[in-house]
């Protein structure tokens, strides 16, 4: 027993042994990692959150940062710039924490509660960049024009404090949604033809079949003169129109023996949860800012709903703080669970793992991608526009680096498929997208004891800021910024098709952030950040997972939805927010 | 000499003047001490002298300690206890005296907020299990290891080896055995596809449950067998001699001279019931489904993702779970002492 | 037999080995206690106990059988992730239970070159950012691990020896102070304490942590009060009447007797330790441990090396060295810890 054990102890010892020579030597490539500060350049600390959007557009931004102030000089006795990026992954409170202390002049990051790091005096002053004396963008190749000419209405009103001063820019933008796998799609011909009775459940059975016009309600000129060649070209013709065309459009699809959806089992609640919001937001379009500002009319509140699903309407309402649960009564929620219900109705219709605990957000892109070669393709992801980014490696796992390899990111077509529309009335409408990552730049407020630092970090948020770099931005990540920006047709014809599609949609869409100065909002942010919107009493239960619960228990969207108005009573509003009601 | 900078050296003065206030204190402290303490007196017994010295040695020895406990202690979470009778607002910053509001709130959520309501169900749930299967399995198994019986020494590294192991290691390497290998098992004995055991409604709660007594042997065991092993000899020799048996051993004479321990050890774990997070998190991270939840886990939870005008609310549902621990902890121990056997 | 001949021989030795260094008269007095406290304080395993005279009963055989079990429920996950973790990302993909495709030296063992690779964290240093790989992390686990289970360890038992053995009214309140502290939840404290630490200088520094966890709460205060009560006051009390100083006696009696409590607390602590990520990643920015490696690892969103084997594989390396450390003590380990009542 004793011999036995002494010699597992020593076996166990050698593999030790054996893990530390490899690793010694493996260490051996690395004693080279990292960064050299450059004595005779002025450094700027620059730090990325280490997300789904990467650093490369860190990268690319600081090397022309650079090269533009190569010979400026900012300290007596050295000449330009060295950025230090850093690429932490504490976001949020635990950022906010030790900020002080925090060596990076420029923060990107996201989660940011805007007050609460104002309120913390963590972020710099940056109003004449912004907005004041320093804000004009010419000195970076913009036509005039500054960063708050690039924010929205809702933006200013909230990034803008009640003293008039800025201390942070939106910095990108995320939104959930549907990708799908354009070369599949064209290869199987799974697109909707303009002739709904032509033998073929009405979709298309050649290529250049006449096809339906979309969500978007207009057949494209230039579809219709080329064939349908999708190749160089981002269009939504023949792509489900409505929520009971997806659903068609999935029979189809997997009556070719192909899965039609996938998403991350391990973080089902979260995605379900932003695509309802999503898809909740698209429906109502302006009125969806209701949930955070709480003041305004609402003119999608549900009174009743039929057995078939015809929902009647109440009377448009005034919302204020008192009565803001009313806003879970609207119909855009109603809708975004049918959505969920039907898509969840066939098994068929989704991947295995799809409720599985481990299968996490890289897995689904993983096996979105790499089912290419595989018996069974998966047709569609739901994920945000992050998702090519982070999938980047696998890209280049699939094509060996190469770009011009039909595996590569530059290569494959996946398209983000403009949302289709809950009913036969709201197509044609545009897109309503909303964008909830709370994601900011901003300058640490300890640069401003050293004016050198100060001063190059205001220049290069600025310059981050600049046409060229949102367009770069959106060219390296195929993610648009937070900000209002046109893409020049060079800068359009370097990106990826998801790139393309992904701006075409964000493009003609209209916006709305998840915030607003409203202190019901303000005073309880992670219970309408963090919170579902969506938690609903079912069975005397409340169920917050409810893609999992209609999954399981094929439940249907009505009784959810009666679920979440019998949850969010007056009285439990009233007792929550006492304090802002009055 | 190089010049330092602002912020350095408004950390020393800080420094300096928290230095200073430590020094203070423990200065008054000491002169308290030496006010109270018995004068050297003419003709002072080597009894007195020892009090004495015994006096000087016990306060020099506790100065860290107690030092230590102010400031990482105290110091760091007065805050926390302030804050519970305040309110904030995000807009303008400013904290307000809220009185017993944010109290009141939470005791409305106690009762009718669903959350809270599934996080006591489960904390007392999850609590009775480890009290009815955890702790009577850890008691015969260190009794088995104390009788010294076949594979003894291979069960006690076994049944501590998941103490050892990283928890982040251990959680990675059950969810995919219990998410991919026993579904893909099932689905090769019964030829039918299965849920993985944590993403199955059903099975989610028992399998937390289960996991949660898995891997929390190693201390129970530690404890109760180096409390067995210190029984004494010759109670179990006179026991023997009146021919005993196994059974009728491990509960008239091995439960009633551990008992104390398992008090102990049973008096300890009510807090638990406020601060067990069933390894949700490891498992599901932010995203558990509500009827899972455990007062723990909502906490936590709550504080990752909490803006500064939550901590007022957090801190007074910290205060009000301690006002009901404390006197659930004695009821607990009153308990366990009036109906245990007696010890003689 | 041969266990207890051995402990005795450990026992004698080590004692007179740190005798040389005091006065002989007191060394003789040490020896003497020493020798005394052995017959009180060491399990005797000889007796009837030891005499296995095959008494088979059922109840041990199901003991026995259902310890098999759970054995063989918690190695199976462990040897299911090592034969995974060799595994190619497509081969996982399609065969979950299998052994990995192809011949051993076929198999994906540079999944294991590219944890090495990839398993490393950049640290700001004073020129620019620098990569801390798996090896420099393991040395700084190790001065984290031990250091701070020395520090928790020894304040805990110094404070545990002067509330047990001196029956001032300030002990009673540590005592009651620390089981307080036990069930009290604290919420929102963080800035603050890192606050404390920054102020005090503790920050970004390895001591400053052996110093922020040398602190007496926990269950480990209640096992040393235990044991320092069970103590019969006559070995002090011979020592004191030889004119012994409390130091002495603290040092030269009492932590001889309560040695093996003490490294056993101290093992477990170290183990804590060793797994612990969350404090290394808020306060040791620069001096990341193998456990925080991990947890950066495992939660890495870069799609490289976030596939399972992968992370199965970043999970053995750290696993393994504590694995070998735990064979070996485990001896140590288990047995020698006891933890009485609570009193009063």
């Amino acid at each position: 027993m004793k011999k036995m054990k002494r010699w597992l102890g020593l076996s166990l010892m050698a593999v030790f042994a054996f893990i530390i020579s490899v690793s010694s030597v493996a260490c051996r490539g690395g004693a080279n990692g990292g960064i050299k500060i450059d004595p005779n350049r002025t450094q700027l600390y620059v730090s990325s959150h280490a997300g789904g959007f990467g650093s490369d557009w860190l990268t690319a931004a600081s090397a022309r940062f650079e090269e533009y102030y190569k010979d400026t000089s900012f300290e007596s006795g050295k000449t330009g710039v060295q950025i230090i990026p850093d690429t932490p992954k504490t976001i949020g409170t635990g950022l906010l924490a030790d900020i002080k202390n925090n060596r990076n002049n420029v923060i990107f990051t996201e989660s940011v509660y805007y007050y609460d790091y104002i309120a913390a005096g963590a972020m710099a002053d940056i109003t004449d960049i912004v907005s004041g004396e320093n804000s004009d963008l010419t000195e970076y190749g913009d036509n005039g024009g500054n960063i708050e000419g690039k924010l929205t209405e809702q933006q200013i009103a909230y990034y803008k404090t009640s003293d008039n001063k800025y201390y942070g820019v939106p910095h990108y933008a995320a939104f959930m949604g549907i990708m799908y796998d354009v070369d599949l799609f064209d290869e199987k011909m799974f697109y909707f033809a303009d002739n709904e009775n032509n033998g073929n459940d009405g979709f298309i059975i050649r290529a250049n079949d006449k096809r339906s016009a979309g969500p978007d309600g207009k057949y494209c000129e230039v579809c219709a003169a080329n064939g349908y060649d999708y190749s160089n070209h981002v269009c939504d013709d023949g792509l489900p129109a409505t929520y009971d065309e997806f659903v068609k459009l999935c029979d189809y699809i997997a009556g070719a023996g192909v899965t039609p959806l996938i998403w991350s089992g391990e973080n089902h609640a979260d995605v379900f949860g932003k695509f309802m919001a999503q898809l909740a937001a698209d429906f109502e379009g302006d009125e969806y800012a209701l949930n955070f500002s709480f003041s305004g009319e609402a003119t999608h509140l549900v009174d009743s709903i039929d057995a078939d699903g015809t929902v009647h309407y109440k009377p448009a309402t005034q919302i204020t703080n008192a009565n803001g649960y009313e806003l879970y009564s609207s119909a855009g929620r109603y809708y975004a669970i049918d959505f969920v219900e039907k898509i969840l109705s066939k098994s068929t219709y989704h991947h295995d793992f799809v409720f599985n605990v481990t299968h996490s957000h890289m897995d689904a892109q993983d096996d979105f991608l790499y089912s290419k070669d595989e018996d069974k393709r998966i047709a569609m992801l739901i994920d945000g526009n992050w998702w090519e980014n982070e999938a980047d490696s696998t890209f280049a796992d699939m094509s060996n680096g190469n770009p011009n390899d039909p595996n590569s990111r530059q290569s494959r077509r996946i398209g983000y498929m403009p949302l289709p529309k809950a009913t036969e009335e709201q197509v044609g409408e545009g897109e309503t997208l909303t964008d909830f990552l709370y994601s900011m730049g901003f300058i640490n407020v300890n640069s401003c004891d050293t004016p050198v630092k100060l001063d190059l970090a205001k220049k290069f948020l600025k310059f981050v800021n600049s046409q060229q770099s949102l367009e770069e931005f959106t060219v390296l990540t195929s993610s648009p910024k937070s900000l209002e920006y046109e893409m020049s047709d060079e800068s359009l014809a370097k990106m990826t098709y998801f790139g393309k599609s992904m701006w075409n949609t964000r493009e003609s869409a209209n916006v709305v952030y998840p915030y607003s100065t409203n202190s019901l909002y303000l005073n309880h942010q992670s219970d309408f950040v963090f919170q579902s919107g969506f938690q609903s009493k079912l069975n005397n239960q409340i169920v917050t997972d409810i893609s999992k619960k209609i999954n399981d228990e094929h439940i249907s969207a009505k009784e959810v939805f009666e679920g979440i108005i019998a949850y969010r009573t007056a009285e439990q509003w009233a007792a929550n927010y006492a304090s802002e009601i009055n | 000499m190089k010049k330092k900078s602002k912020v350095e050296k408004k950390e020393n003065e800080k420094f300096a003047a928290f230095k200073r206030a430590v020094s203070d204190f423990f200065y008054n402290l000491s002169v308290k001490v030496h006010g109270k303490m018995p004068h050297k007196q003419a003709g002072a017994t080597a009894i007195g002298l020892k009090k004495r010295n015994d006096m000087i040695f016990y306060c020099l020895m506790m100065l860290f300690p107690v030092a230590q406990f102010c400031t990482f202690y105290i110091a760091v979470n007065l805050n926390s206890v302030i804050l519970a009778f305040q309110s904030y607002d995000t807009l303008t910053g400013v904290h307000s005296w809220a009185g017993f509001d944010n109290f009141k709130l939470v005791f409305y959520n106690l009762f009718n907020d669903p959350t809270m309501l599934y996080s006591a169900k489960n904390s007392l749930i999850l609590y009775a299990c480890g009290l009815v299967v955890g702790v009577p399995l850890a008691l015969w198994f260190s009794y088995y290891i104390y009788k010294k019986k076949p594979l003894f020494r291979v069960f006690k590294v076994m049944l501590f080896l998941p103490s050892i192991i990283s928890a982040i290691a251990m959680s990675v390497m059950f969810t995919y055995f219990a998410e991919r290998a026993i579904p893909q098992l099932l689905k090769l004995i019964f030829n039918k596809s299965f849920e993985g055991l944590l993403s199955g409604s059903k099975t989610a709660f028992g399998t937390l449950v289960f996991y949660s007594i898995w891997i929390g042997f190693g201390t129970g065991i530690l404890m109760y067998s180096g409390a067995m092993n210190s029984i004494s000899d010759s109670v179990v020799e006179a026991a023997q001699i009146d021919g005993i048996g196994m059974i009728r051993e491990f509960f008239s004479i091995t439960i009633p001279l551990i008992y104390p321990t398992i008090v102990t050890f049973l008096v300890v774990g009510v807090a638990g019931i406020f601060t067990n997070q069933m390894n949700l998190f490891s498992f599901f991270g932010p995203n558990a489904e509500n009827s899972l939840s455990t007062f723990g886990y909502y906490l936590y939870k709550n504080t990752q993702t909490a803006s500064f005008s939550d901590y007022p609310y957090l801190s007074s549902m910290g205060i009000v779970m301690t006002i009901v621990a404390v006197p659930l902890t004695l009821l607990v121990k009153y308990l366990l002492e009036k109906f245990g056997p007696s010890t003689d | 037999m041969e266990n207890n001949t051995e402990k005795n021989k450990n026992f004698v030795s080590d004692e007179s080995a740190s005798g040389d260094r005091s006065v002989s008269c007191e060394k003789q007095v040490c020896a003497a206690d020493a020798a005394l406290a052995e017959d009180v304080f060491i399990e005797k395993k000889t007796s009837v106990k030891q005499k296995r005279k095959f008494n088979f009963s059922i109840l041990m055989l199901i003991l026995g059988i259902i310890l098999v079990l759970y054995s063989v429920s918690l190695v199976l996950p462990i040897i299911w992730g090592m034969i995974c973790s060799l595994k190619t990302k497509a081969d996982f993909r399609t065969n979950v239970f299998g052994l990995p495709e192809g011949w051993p030296w076929n198999w994906a063992w540079e999944n294991y070159e590219s944890v090495f690779q990839t398993f490393m964290i950049p640290v700001e240093s004073g020129a620019g950012t620098r990569n801390v790989y798996f090896l420099e992390m393991m040395w700084y686990s190790i001065l984290y691990a031990v250091g701070c289970s020395f520090a928790a360890t020894f304040i805990a038992s110094v404070v545990a020896y002067l509330v047990a053995k001196f029956p001032y009214k300030f002990s009673k309140i540590v005592y009651t102070v620390v089981i307080v502290a036990m069930i009290l939840p604290i919420v929102g404290s963080l800035p603050s304490e890192i606050q404390m630490a920054r102020a005090l200088g503790f920050f970004d520094h390895i001591w400053g942590l052996w110093l922020m966890k040398a602190n007496f709460l926990g269950l480990y205060f209640l096992v040393f009060h235990g044991v320092f009560k069970n103590i019969p006051q006559e070995f002090s009390d011979a020592a004191y009447v030889d004119g012994a100083g409390n130091l002495t006696v603290l040092f030269r009696i009492v932590y001889p007797i309560i040695k093996n409590t003490f490294f056993t607390v101290m093992l477990l602590n170290f183990i804590a330790f060793w797994n612990d990520y969350q404090i290394p990643l808020i306060y040791l920015p620069s001096f990341p441990t193998a456990a925080y490696g991990l947890y950066w690892f495992t939660s890495a969103s870069l799609n490289t090396n976030s596939n399972v084997p992968m992370k199965l594989a970043g999970c053995m390396i750290v696993l393994v060295p504590i694995l070998v450390l735990f064979l070996f003590f485990s001896n140590r380990l288990i047995g020698n810890i006891t933890i009485g009542g609570l009193k009063e």
